[in-house]
């Protein structure tokens, strides 16, 4: 089920209530429960699947660990590395058959003209595998680094796979994270439940009154003939989607964090307020933080990371951002996006002197809070400048994007209210932009202090004038109900 | 304990809040929802006659001109374009709050063929439906009337009502918060004048004797209705308001008739008989399917006086103050109209 349905509503005090009435020592089966019930309410055979991964993973732990056990130390190592390059494989090859199989069919085909590699079904794709497999799969590997030691208990291993907030996109968390804390229930906690609350109240704020809203824009001019559309508009539809993306995975994510923080569970932060970055480095360590960290620990230091010189270093940043790019979507638009992102690091540190220079001649100085404009705004360019191909439904309709942006901005046709207003009411428009105006202040006052802390502590009228206003933004802006089209999570076809 | 009280009035507040704001927001269409809001504030066993149908009905029968020539307590509860299925569930909710001594049903949705109510230009398939479900008090039989009429894929949000109207914010008018309008206040009655004044060259369907059969879903519910009818003790009569009508639709007219001739239900046709109503075709209609003010007053005079003369209804002028919005409401209209009294 999705976070923004009127089941959800019902399903999360159901499991929160069961959670804390029922003892301690099987509240872990009723969350497996739960989380498998929440899965299977978009397909129930998609339970094979997942129930398959965690399958594999659970036995690499175990084997891992016997292999380690092992006297002769050269053959214990070669076990061990079967034993995760086993897993690896087949769980790859799981999610590349139902999220890459079409895509290299089609482009197999179009290479030698043929229609072989077709196959005469439609794969579905399972909600969610991308982040699942990842999260299993870090398991393995964190056994073989002897992170932690291998989970006895299947079905405690299962939960930790399948555990319902951060199932379905994430934050992808780690085992030595997750199951500990899932193995040690506390009681209620009424700070965590009123913080977890106000997150997933904020969460869903983020997604249904301005991720929804702004994709209705987005959506129309992207998914239009971008050939008559205006630059002006597509410029404004480009960085309008930049905020959709976050505030759609973000607002997710949040509500993930918040529903486990409700249950005494810390997940990690997966968004640290990226556009605010003054670096594309520094993006990554803001933007889906629990992905790009498992890339970095489980494909980039593998990889060798730096340690191999500079020339390996850019490879294997290369790498890994087409990678990720292809994580994202089995499409051209995705891998273009990784490589941008990849090649944008590699130009940053090979173009480092030439900014020093640049720096030095033109008297800007490090630390100065006009330089770190200058550097947010510049990242932040870089950012949209790719999320045009993020978007984009295919590669031409990128290119021809770019390029109307640059030869045909036609700043009038924006002025138009008669096209603009054809996208949507001017009350709507009102409101995404207060809405755009709330988040950034409320981006701008979480760099100086921690907000739900301070909330929580002003005086019951005040508090429960924030809460009940945030009910009725959601209730009242939300984009939901027959006068909208409904839209899910953009994350969610990964 | 403490931890608990503070819970329970927490949601306590929320929840008053949350009403207050449905209340502004809700849907206040004149065409099916706000006769409703008015009807359910009737003092009890205080209607005498009531009027279901379409927009011919709301449009076609003003209560004020009963009150003001008979005395006859009145209430026109129609919708826009209802459809006989909700028809029969606003008669079925009229009937739990009020007692009439003679329900009058305009025929014109016999001829209706849609499984559902369908997009016009006058608005979406939902929006076409909400008008007429909507306004129900929540129960059981909202629910029914919801799955009757509506694809299920609507269903929920049509009984949680929220998700339909929670956008209304850019569309507020004052009559959102003071729950009346202006041209409609708390003592209306249900109808609504056609502005307008068009001349039209109707057919003559007095020769038009073919019969056509309704659509099963149309058949099924006419019979409800009169079965409900039958079951509540409750005169029933079926009438024809003038309007320019076709061929094609007097033949499901005949249709209709036959069947209520069967089950002993009178049927009044203005529109094969137009020596009854006397409708001038020139200055009388407001557009081809509704009658005007001077249309809708000849109509009314027509209808009293065939209630009057076949049903044991009184007078009830100056005979208790439960009337007072009847007596309100005509003087409302007397006024708006510049009658003298």
């Amino acid at each position: 089920m999705n976070f923004n349905s009127y089941e959800f509503l019902v399903f999360l005090p159901v499991v929160v209530l069961l959670y804390f009435i029922l003892p301690k020592k099987i509240r872990w089966v009723w969350l497996l429960i739960s989380s498998y019930f929440f899965y299977m309410c978009w397909n129930a055979s998609y339970a094979l699947l997942i129930a398959t991964s965690t399958l594999i993973t659970w036995l690499s732990g175990l084997l891992i660990e016997r292999a380690g056990k092992k006297e002769d130390e050269k053959k214990s190592k070669r076990l061990k590395k079967l034993w995760v390059a086993l897993s690896f494989t087949l769980n790859l090859a799981i999610l590349f058959f139902f999220k890459y199989y079409g895509f290299a069919a089609e482009s197999l085909n179009a290479l030698f003209g043929v229609k072989f590699f077709t196959l005469n079904f439609d794969i579905l794709l399972p909600v969610g595998i991308s982040f699942y497999t990842f999260q299993a799969l870090s398991y393995t590997m964190d056994v073989y680094r002897k992170e932690l030691p291998a989970e006895k208990n299947f079905f405690f291993y299962a939960l930790f796979v399948s555990f319902f907030p951060q199932l379905v996109a994430g934050p992808i968390e780690r085992s030595s994270n997750l199951l500990p804390q899932l193995k040690t229930p506390s009681s209620p906690n009424g700070e965590n439940i009123r913080k977890g609350l106000l997150l997933m109240g904020y969460g869903l704020i983020q997604k249904m009154v301005i991720a929804d809203r702004i994709a209705i824009f987005v959506n129309t001019v992207y998914n239009s003939n971008v050939r008559m559309q205006s630059g002006s508009v597509l410029l404004l539809a480009t960085l309008l989607f930049g905020i959709q993306v976050y505030c759609d995975f973000c607002g997710y994510s949040n509500i993930a964090i918040g529903a486990a923080q409700v249950l005494n569970i810390k997940l990690m932060k997966n968004f640290n307020r990226p556009y605010f970055a003054v670096s594309i480095r520094d993006f990554w360590r803001r933007w889906h933080i629990s992905l790009s960290s498992w890339f970095k620990d489980y494909l980039y230091f593998p990889l060798g990371g730096s340690q191999k010189g500079t020339v390996r270093k850019y490879i294997n940043t290369f790498i890994v951002f087409i990678v990720s790019g292809l994580w994202h979507g089995a499409s051209f638009t995705y891998i273009v996006w990784g490589a941008l992102h990849g090649l944008y690091q590699i130009l940053g540190d090979i173009l480092r002197p030439v900014r020093n220079f640049l720096k030095k001649l033109l008297h800007i100085e490090d630390g100065r809070f006009a330089t770190r404009l200058l550097q947010m705004g510049t990242t932040y360019t870089l950012v949209n400048f790719a999320w045009i191909f993020f978007r984009a439904n295919k590669l031409s309709d990128a290119f021809t994007i770019i390029n109307r942006i640059f030869t045909n901005f036609n700043l009038a046709a924006f002025w138009a209210k008669r096209d603009m207003l054809s996208i949507m009411s001017g009350a709507e428009y009102k409101v995404m932009f207060i809405a755009l105006a709330v988040l950034l202040i409320a981006s701008l006052l979480s760099s100086r202090f921690n907000v739900r802390e301070r909330i929580i502590k002003q005086p019951l009228w005040l508090r429960w004038t924030v809460y009940i206003t945030i009910v009725l933004v959601i209730l009242i802006f939300g984009v939901y109900g027959p006068d909208y089209v409904a839209s899910d999570f953009i994350y969610f076809q990964f | 304990m403490k931890k608990y009280i503070k819970i329970i009035a927490f949601i306590l507040v929320l929840a008053l809040a949350v009403t207050g704001v449905c209340k502004i927001l809700k849907f206040k269409h004149v065409d099916g929802i706000y006769p409703l809001n008015r009807f359910y504030d009737l003092p009890e066993n205080s209607c005498d006659v009531m009027f279901f149908g379409t927009s011919h009905a709301f449009e076609g029968i003003n209560p004020a001109v009963l009150w003001r020539e008979h005395g006859i307590p009145g209430f026109v509860l129609a919708g826009s374009s209802q459809p006989l299925w909700s028809t029969y569930y606003y008669i079925n909710e009229a009937l739990k709050y009020q007692d009439p001594e003679v329900i009058v049903m305009d025929i014109d949705s016999t001829y209706y063929k849609d499984e559902y109510q369908v997009e016009d230009e006058l608005g979406t398939a939902y929006s076409r439906i909400v008008k007429n479900t909507i306004g129900l008090k929540l129960s059981l039989d909202k629910w029914e009337a919801v799955k009757v009429s509506s694809p299920p894929e609507y269903r929920l949000e049509l009984m949680l009502g929220f998700p339909t109207y929670h956008a209304r914010y850019n569309e507020l008018g004052v009559q959102d918060f003071t729950g009346a309008w202006e041209r409609y206040p708390d003592h209306w009655k249900g109808y609504c004048e056609h502005t307008g004044h068009q001349y039209f060259a109707a057919t003559d369907v007095s020769k038009a004797t073919d019969r056509k059969p309704m659509s099963p879903k149309a058949e099924e519910w006419f019979y409800k209705i009169l079965d409900l009818c039958e079951e509540k003790d409750v005169q029933l009569v079926l009438v024809s308001i003038p309007y320019c009508c076709t061929n094609v639709e007097q033949y499901v007219y005949n249709t209709v008739e036959d069947i209520a001739k069967e089950r002993g239900v009178p049927l009044v046709n203005c529109n094969t008989d137009r020596s009854l109503v006397g409708i001038d075709y020139g200055a009388d209609m407001g557009d081809d399917q509704h009658l005007n003010y001077k249309g809708a007053t000849k109509m009314t005079h027509f209808i009293g006086q065939y209630l009057k003369e076949n049903y044991e209804l009184e007078d009830k002028r100056g005979t208790s103050d439960i009337y007072d919005s009847w007596v309100e409401n005509e003087a409302f209209d007397a006024e708006a109209h510049n009658l003298i009294k």
